[in-house]
């Protein structure tokens, strides 16, 4: 009976733990708030949605409302994601995440060649592929490789003021978001 | 019988409220699992990268926001004054100094629901760095506030607390060298309303 009170704390403490691991390790895949689960559904594969105004972006918590923001959802499964965009004279950055949220890969304007949006998202086998065969039209492209199906990249670029706002648009209008699918014709040819 | 079901019903207790409670506090506290505290600004620079940790991640996935990856630039949060009082809506705040190096920064205002704060008069609650007026050698002055202010204003209305988020934009702060010369602008405390 001495030993009673002791024993009963100690195996709640032991279950606080397993709940306290448990939970952290759950918060992403339950979490109904995520910037996936928002995004997800105002947004299609392989396509870029621009969210010109932060007002757009209500079930995201957090935006920072001088930049403009452009979301390309992916499924390497389904094809590599190729993100190409032009120059501007205008702050941008944009992240690669996975399902959960996580960054995989994230690069600003002065950090890519020639300080254009130039992606090649792709899985380690179709990198074996590509590799096989360098391709005149990937040759400026950032090649990142996940370990990923889902995901998506969202491109950000600053609005200092109203002034900007069509040089903010046409950067993230003339942005293409869209399947790469050039391995298999190569193939073709060669039977 | 009795005491070996109030025996399960104790360690069930103990067990959700206190793991429950931890979490809770290890994703809700400013001085977090994975943060960085300057002054009175917290930072999780391990939410832009490839290994963050679990609570990082968590916290990300509770708050429903898109971290800043490592090479966009570094966020960071602070929900008190420099005495340590939370930020109220119902008191005039001054941030003065410097930030780290960086491209170029915004500074915005939060309600607690992570939804932008409603301005007064100027179009956002917010400033960025290349509409700032600077003293000499970089350093800026911004008041916070329901009233106008001369110089650099950021609008506010609301009640309650706020919280405020400084982002650094393409900056050395989130390398590990960048670190070593950190400092953030203080968070000064003005006038209340009664």
């Amino acid at each position: 009976m001495r030993w009673r009170i002791p024993y009963i704390l100690l195996m709640g403490v032991v279950l606080a733990g397993i709940i306290h691991i448990a939970v952290v390790l759950l918060i992403p895949q339950y979490s109904t708030r995520d910037a996936w689960a928002y995004l997800s559904g105002r947004t299609n594969l392989f396509s870029f949605t621009i969210f010109e105004d932060v007002s757009q972006l209500s079930g995201i918590s957090e935006v920072d409302p001088f930049f403009s923001y452009g979301v390309c959802r992916f499924d390497i499964e389904e094809a590599p994601l190729r993100l190409v965009g032009k120059q501007t004279e205008l702050f941008w950055s944009a992240s690669v995440f996975d399902e959960s949220g996580k960054v995989i890969y994230s690069l600003n304007d002065r950090t890519a060649i020639d300080k254009k949006l130039n992606l090649l998202i792709i899985d380690p086998v179709q990198a074996l592929d590509i590799r096989g065969n360098e391709q005149a039209e990937i040759e400026n492209s950032i090649i990142v490789e996940a370990n990923i199906r889902l995901g998506f990249v969202v491109v950000r670029i600053l609005r200092p003021d109203d002034g900007w706002k069509a040089e903010n648009q046409n950067f993230l209008k003339a942005i293409e978001c869209s399947k790469f699918l050039t391995v298999e014709p190569q193939q073709n040819l060669e039977n | 019988m009795f005491k070996n079901y109030l025996t399960i019903w104790i360690v069930l207790a103990i067990g959700i409220i206190l793991g429950g409670g931890s979490v809770w506090y290890s994703l809700q506290a400013s001085h977090g699992i994975g943060g960085i505290n300057v002054g009175r600004w917290t930072a999780w620079p391990f939410a832009g990268g490839a290994e963050a940790d679990p609570y990082t991640i968590a916290k990300v996935a509770r708050n429903g926001n898109i971290p800043l990856g490592a090479t966009e630039g570094l966020a960071f949060e602070a929900k008190t004054d420099n005495s340590g009082r939370p930020l109220i809506f119902s008191c005039s705040y001054i941030i003065s100094g410097r930030t780290p190096p960086a491209r170029l920064w915004t500074l915005t205002a939060y309600n607690q629901d992570g939804s932008l704060v409603t301005p007064g008069f100027t179009k956002q609650s917010a400033t960025y760095s290349g509409n700032l007026l600077r003293f000499d050698q970089g350093a800026f002055r911004v008041g916070i506030s329901k009233t106008p202010v001369s110089g650099n204003w950021l609008s506010i209305t609301g009640k309650g607390s706020f919280y405020l988020v400084l982002r650094l934009y393409d900056t050395p702060a989130t390398s590990s060298t960048g670190l070593a010369s950190r400092r953030m602008p203080a968070i000064l405390r003005g006038e209340c309303e009664q």
